[in-house]
């Protein structure tokens, strides 16, 4: 059997980890893993992208696996020739250089791209995305010469680049659409404290704007704001968001809406053809079919995928988006798996202003549908991760939810102890 | 494979101390001494309560280490696969491969990743170092309180049951009875 | 014990001194090193240790520990210091107090410990070789009533019998202002203690606070100071409603109908007004205690600091006489000794001072021999006025600038002294105040027999590697002192002093190390002793009248009530109703914590880490009306002063009572205070207010106080 597998990153790799751990345990022999990614580089953690241009991390240790991965997993590679397309009728994907590839299975893994907006100088020199290795190595090599850098989009991403460039020693703007930040992880009520830290910290923070140009001149670059301010910049880096990049499955009959559309197997519309990964919709467990460009849905995600290619039949029904904001001085995060209407949800809100602690649960008949934190122990988050992942109920313990430290401890069953004596002693 | 019996437990901390112990954990001793001294727990204590409801008095300690799940959400979480299970089910972190990243942490359940202070990982390690010689673990040797069991999940069970078993069959109702 | 393992390891057994435990350990030695601590699981403590025991590593390879003698060259407390040798350093010492003999009379010299920590024999020993009463101790209000108390009614100190030995276990178990399963203090271990709780049908705590075991009590949440009361109120229950032992009552009590009629003045329903204790629970708790035998009580030092520690302990005894539960199996017991007899008698062998201890005139039960000591507050204000009699003291294991009332008093008298020596492992802030300070060497690093009360067993230290530095043992400077000062009464050596100490018992100090524990367990202990001749011939107990003196012919000899009565705390909302309204809150302060003890351990990183900073638990209704938070630092004032501490909200009390921790100082903060003006709850207390009549106990658990939070820049 061939499986091809479009892409390189966590959701490809688990799929290939679950594909050899099964195949011994069923004793099949013959199973050829080709893996075809336009990237060159072996599997790497994008999320650490920023460590790398703060220089905490270097590029080996972004790998998500040793030296020796593809060859102890017999993994015959494909790097830098990107795929052009999917003949799904015939079961073969065609490159860039027009070579073919024929597949009894195949695995879509090509992740998410950044959305490019429609900003006039979009392709200036000075102009990056954050979103690649690529693009982290250039920034990288930038960044000695410049003094200005500009974020456009205060979204997790966003913010981000902003501390890390801020940490290097540049003088940091962020311009965000929306009146307050990472407003697809936390309500402006929880996004007030991670503003508060972030101009704590020297980054200028412009909300309620967008840029409309990106100019550059021999004298200064920068970009221009539909307000009409300018901010001079000498490095712009634009992270407006990702989309599932799904240009491959453009002439198939494979089913897309915002992403590519699997079922709990990983199946696309088109039998023998799975995807995994931020490129793909999936059903959660509420039904609800959501995109999740989060790495521990991924790596789900591609595992589940590399069981039910080779014949296993796993069901992820499990889609849980949880977002970690890195770079303050806190941990913030949200976790969310919900409904297709929170309509009829509970939401209890707690906050203190002093030591700028915020959390927000939204519960749907005693299962946390939304979680947002700011300030709050790591610990914790691990907690509300697993109870939204699985949809455990937390009504037995809700007033506990918002201490401080709460955590498993606080669920186990209170006991009913003391005073039995009481009766007995009145008998 | 880890049971702490809560009803037991007196949070004395001496798991949290003994297991410093064990592993030769930070903080270390310093000159002047330090204010906040911090260092990584492999096993750590909570109080829960006291809250009076109804004239009752609803408290208990319990002390929490890594699980050593089945399904360990930390290991999947790792990016660099820093994090495996040995065959007997005890968790182990490859602290070479270790980036200190904490994604192990957003997702266990029980808080229990830890981090030195070179920043990597370390995990309870069921001291097996201690179980192979035929010992107990360093937490559930000291304990006064004998609240912490440590085996295979069936004879963890065994003893649970027996517990149970032993607040029904006591002839008048006890002040310990759950 | 000590094995050859390999080459280079070593492995010995010893016992750990870092609470009043004494749990056997295991100590793993690898070329000179310590490496590994543990619990002998093949001992007396199942093989369980505390955090503190646990962390003794850490104690040992601290690089604040005090290496050498020093002599200050400066101030007091400028913190100049010169290096000297032992030599020199004893010869100093020695000659201070021999000159202040000479020219004042023995009575100028004060020799002072902190906690007993199994050496206080020899603390006793110099103390009367040299000739003076003056004990700077704590006893007062720690310990010393218990010894008084048991002594004059019961004639030796009865402990709680969780063994088993008898056949059996305790059925009720009272915890009466105690945390034994976090302190295992006074000669009881929490091992024991939890291992008979599994066992008992009943468990009473009386206590402020909800403390660790409340969800699994009969808690009787009672008013700080009031405990004399609630005793009495049980004894009004019990007798009148014929649940007491009437056998025991009848055949070994003296004056039980002189009690009878003194506890009629206690009625439940008013016991229930004075002590905040619902009626109900003070009715149940008699019954329990009364009717399901054998029971026994375990006594917390908070009893015994305050100004009716006497009689509070007095009434307690009283309890646990009318129902039967002394010398039963499962009750409480005086353990017969191991072979080595009382180790006490190697203090009390050398006859006691002629001259009787400061405050003997006024607190006549304090100063009363066997145990005869001074009344410290009186004695510290004697060097403040300067009417004397100190004017030289010698200080082994003690910070009293943190643990006694009214720190500010305590310094004004140290620096007023003609001499203070220090012996410490660390410098505390009483140490930075001294003339000369010596190191004293860690339990690991000690050869000593451990003998902390008497009870039945003693164990040995044994040394495992050497003392950082010159530090020496306690033994080894009280007897290198002693033999300059009362050659008569000390020794050539250490190995000469412990020979002599094992005597009674055939063996030697060598033997003793390879044996570890002489005990007297299961059949060697014997219940029962007063029907036999073990203290009186033809039988009773070692009391004038024989009997367990209910009524006490000795508190009335020395001109105290014979009978246990209740007096309300000096400041209460009831005495001292206008200073209630300006404070309004009831201040405890010294709730024992399972990581420090005392002063100790605040440089013990894996400690400290526990809790870095001193708490205050604050009821959360009563902290919402003064508009503090979870972890807010907070002032906490007396008419005395005040201090910081952290708040923490704690529903498991009234939220008319406020508990703070003491014993606070920061060893990080500069010297030569440390930080021992901030939050040190010794300034909230006072040396003034009336003292307990019989004993001299000081008021550190019933005062008040006013809350509220530190503002910022504070």
């Amino acid at each position: 059997m061939r499986i091809v597998i479009v892409g390189n990153g966590p959701a490809a790799i688990s799929a290939v980890e679950a594909i050899r751990a099964h195949q011994m345990m069923l004793g099949l022999n013959d199973i050829e893993i080709w893996m075809l990614s336009k990237e060159t580089t072996p599997a790497y953690a994008p999320m650490f992208l920023t460590d790398y241009i703060m220089g905490k991390l270097e590029e080996k240790k972004l790998y998500l696996r040793g030296s020796n991965f593809y060859n102890q997993f017999r993994i015959k590679t494909l790097f830098g020739d990107p795929v052009d397309g999917i003949d799904d009728r015939n079961k073969r994907v065609i490159l860039q250089s027009g070579r073919e590839f024929n597949f009894d299975r195949l695995l879509i893994a090509t992740g998410a791209v950044p959305i490019k907006p429609p900003i006039k100088g979009i392709d200036r020199e000075h102009v990056f995305f954050l979103n690649k290795l690529s693009d982290a190595k250039q920034i990288a090599k930038k960044i000695a010469a410049c003094k200005k850098a500009t974020i456009i989009g205060a979204g997790a991403i966003g913010i981000e680049a902003a501390t890390a460039l801020n940490a290097l020693g540049l003088d940091v703007s962020v311009v965000e659409l929306l009146d307050h930040v990472v407003p697809a992880v936390l309500d402006k009520e929880g996004a007030h404290y991670v503003e508060r830290n972030l101009r704590q910290k020297g980054i200028k923070l412009v909300l309620g704007d967008r840029v409309s140009e990106i100019f550059c001149r021999s004298s200064s670059k920068g970009c221009v704001l539909e307000s009409g301010k300018i901010i001079e910049s000498d490095l712009i880096i634009v992270c407006v968001g990702v989309r599932p990049s799904m240009d491959i499955v453009k002439s198939t009959d494979i089913k897309t809406s915002k992403g590519i559309i699997v079922n709990e197997k990983m199946e696309t519309s088109v039998p023998d053809i799975y995807a995994a990964g931020d490129a793909v919709e999936s059903p959660n467990l509420y039904g609800n079919y959501t995109l999740n460009f989060t790495w521990y849905s991924a790596v789900e995600q591609g595992w589940t995928a590399g069981c039910n290619i080779v014949g296993i039949k796993r069901q992820l029904t499990t889609s849980v988006c949880v977002n970690i904001l890195k770079g303050l001085d806190f941990v913030a995060a949200a976790i969310t798996q919900a409904p297709k209407s929170l309509n009829k949800c509970e939401v209890l809100t707690s906050k203190d202003e002093e030591k700028g602690i915020f959390e927000k649960i939204v519960l749907d008949k005693g299962h946390i549908v939304q979680y947002q934190g700011v300030n709050v122990p790591p610990s914790k988050i691990g907690f509300i991760h697993q109870a939204v992942k699985f949809g455990k109920s937390v009504e037995k313990f809700k007033d506990q939810l918002f201490k401080v430290d709460f955590n498993s401890a606080h669920t186990l069953e209170m006991p009913f102890l003391s005073n039995k004596l009481l009766t007995c002693a009145q008998r | 494979m880890i049971f702490v019996d809560h009803e037991r437990c007196i949070g004395c901390y001496a798991c949290i101390v003994a297991c410093k112990m064990e592993h030769d954990l930070a903080p270390y001793p310093t000159s002047p001494p330090t204010a906040e001294p911090k260092g990584p727990r492999l096993i750590r204590v909570f109080q829960v309560g006291p809250e009076i409801k109804d004239g009752k008095v609803y408290q208990y300690f319990v002390a929490i280490s890594c699980m050593h799940c089945t399904d360990p959400q930390c290991m999947s979480a790792c990016p660099v696969k820093a994090i495996s299970k040995r065959v007997d089910g005890i968790m182990q972190v490859d602290r070479d491969r270790c980036i200190g990243c904490k994604f192990c942490l957003w997702a266990c359940p029980y808080g229990a990743p830890q981090f030195d202070l070179d920043g990597k990982m370390m995990l309870c390690d069921l001291c097996f170092h201690r179980l192979q010689e035929g010992k107990k673990t360093a937490c559930e040797t000291h304990c006064p309180a004998r609240c912490i069991y440590v085996g295979a999940p069936d004879e963890i069970s065994k003893i649970m049951g027996q517990r149970a078993a032993s607040r029904i069959e006591k002839p008048r109702e006890s002040s310990l009875v759950a | 014990m000590v094995h050859q393992m390999s080459f280079g390891k070593r492995v010995v057994k010893t016992t750990c001194k870092s609470c009043h435990g004494g749990c056997r350990v295991i100590v793993a030695v690898e070329n000179g090193k310590i490496t590994h601590i543990e619990g002998d699981p093949e001992s007396l403590t199942d093989g369980t240790m505390c955090a503190k025991g646990l962390a003794s590593i850490l104690e040992v390879y601290n690089p604040n520990r005090i290496l050498y003698p020093i002599k200050r060259v400066g101030e007091r407390g400028e913190g100049k210091w010169k290096r000297i040798s032992w030599e020199e350093a004893l010869d100093l010492v020695a000659q201070k107090i021999k000159e202040a003999i000479e020219n004042y009379g023995p009575s100028s010299v004060a020799i002072g410990q902190g906690t007993g920590r199994g050496y206080n024999r020899y603390t006793f020993r110099f103390a009367r070789s040299v000739g003076t009463p003056n004990l700077f101790l704590p006893a007062h209000f720690c310990y010393g009533p218990r010894l008084a108390t048991f002594g004059i009614t019961v004639g030796g100190r009865l402990y709680c019998d969780y063994h088993g030995w008898g056949g059996e276990y305790p059925k009720t178990i009272i915890h009466w202002g105690k945390q034994l399963e976090i302190t295992n203090a006074d000669g009881e271990m929490a091992v024991w203690f939890l291992k008979a709780l599994e066992k008992a049908e009943y468990f009473i705590l009386v206590d402020p606070r909800a403390t660790r075991l409340a969800a699994r009590a009969l808690w009787l949440p009672v008013r700080p100071g009031t405990d004399a009361a609630l005793a009495l109120g049980m004894m009004n229950v019990i007798i009148n409603e014929g649940l007491f032992d009437v056998d025991f009552v009848e055949n070994w009590t003296y004056g039980f109908e002189r009690l009878k009629e003194r506890v009629q003045e206690y009625p439940p329903d008013k016991v229930a007004e004075i002590t905040w204790v619902p009626e109900e629970k003070i009715l149940e708790a008699a019954r329990v205690f009364a009717t399901h035998k054998p029971g026994c009580i375990q006594i917390g030092e908070c009893l015994e600091a305050g100004n009716n520690s006497t009689q509070t302990l007095r009434a307690i005894i009283c309890l646990m006489a009318i129902t039967g539960n002394i010398e039963r199996p499962g009750s409480m017991i005086n353990w017969v000794p191991p072979d080595t007899g009382p180790m006490e008698d190697f203090a009390l062998e050398v006859p006691a001072p002629k001259e009787l201890p400061i405050g003997a005139d006024k607190f006549r039960l304090l100063a009363r021999p066997p145990f005869a000591m001074c009344h410290v507050e009186t004695m510290l204000e004697g060097i403040r006025s300067g009417k004397g009699p100190v004017k030289v003291m010698h200080i082994q294991g003690s910070n009293p600038l943190v643990c006694y009332a009214n720190s500010k008093a305590v310094l004004e008298a140290l620096l007023k002294l003609e001499f203070l020596s220090v012996a410490d492992l660390y410098m505390s802030p009483t140490a930075e105040y001294a003339d000369v300070v010596l190191p004293v060497a860690h339990w690991l690093e000690t050869d000593d027999i451990y003998d902390m009360h008497p009870r039945f067993f003693v164990s040995a230290i044994q040394k495992v590697v050497e003392p950082p530095g010159e530090a020496w043992p306690d033994n080894k400077i009280y007897n290198e002192l002693g033999k300059r000062l009362a050659p008569q009464w000390w020794f050539n050596n250490v190995e000469e002093m412990l020979n002599y100490q094992l005597r009674k018992a055939g063996i030697t100090w060598e033997q003793f190390k390879s044996i570890g524990v002489l005990a007297k367990t299961g059949k060697d202990q014997v219940y029962y002793k007063y029907k036999t001749d073990y203290w009186k011939k033809g039988g009773g107990f070692d009391t004038p009248t024989r009997k367990v003196e209910l009524y006490s012919t000795i508190m009335e000899e020395l001109g105290y009530d014979p009978l246990p009565y209740f007096k309300e705390p000096n400041e209460s909302p009831y005495t001292t109703p206008e200073l209630y309204k300006e404070y309004p809150l009831i201040l405890s302060t010294g709730g024992r914590l399972p990581y420090y003890f005392h002063s100790q351990y605040r440089q013990n990183p894996w400690l400290r880490e526990l809790q870095p900073y001193p708490i205050v638990q604050i009821h959360p209704e009563t902290a919402k009306k003064l508009g503090i938070k979870d972890g807010d630092w907070v002032w906490i004032e007396t008419p005395r002063g005040r201090i910081k501490q952290k708040a923490m909200l704690f529903a498991g009390m009234d939220p008319r009572i406020v508990v703070a921790q003491a014993s606070w100082y920061y060893p990080e903060k500069p010297g030569p205070d440390h930080g021992v003006w901030d939050s040190n709850a010794n300034i909230l207390t006072s040396n003034e207010l009336p003292f307990d009549p019989a004993m001299g106990s000081t008021t550190f658990r019933a005062l008040l106080c006013k809350v509220y939070p530190v503002k910022d820049g504070e």
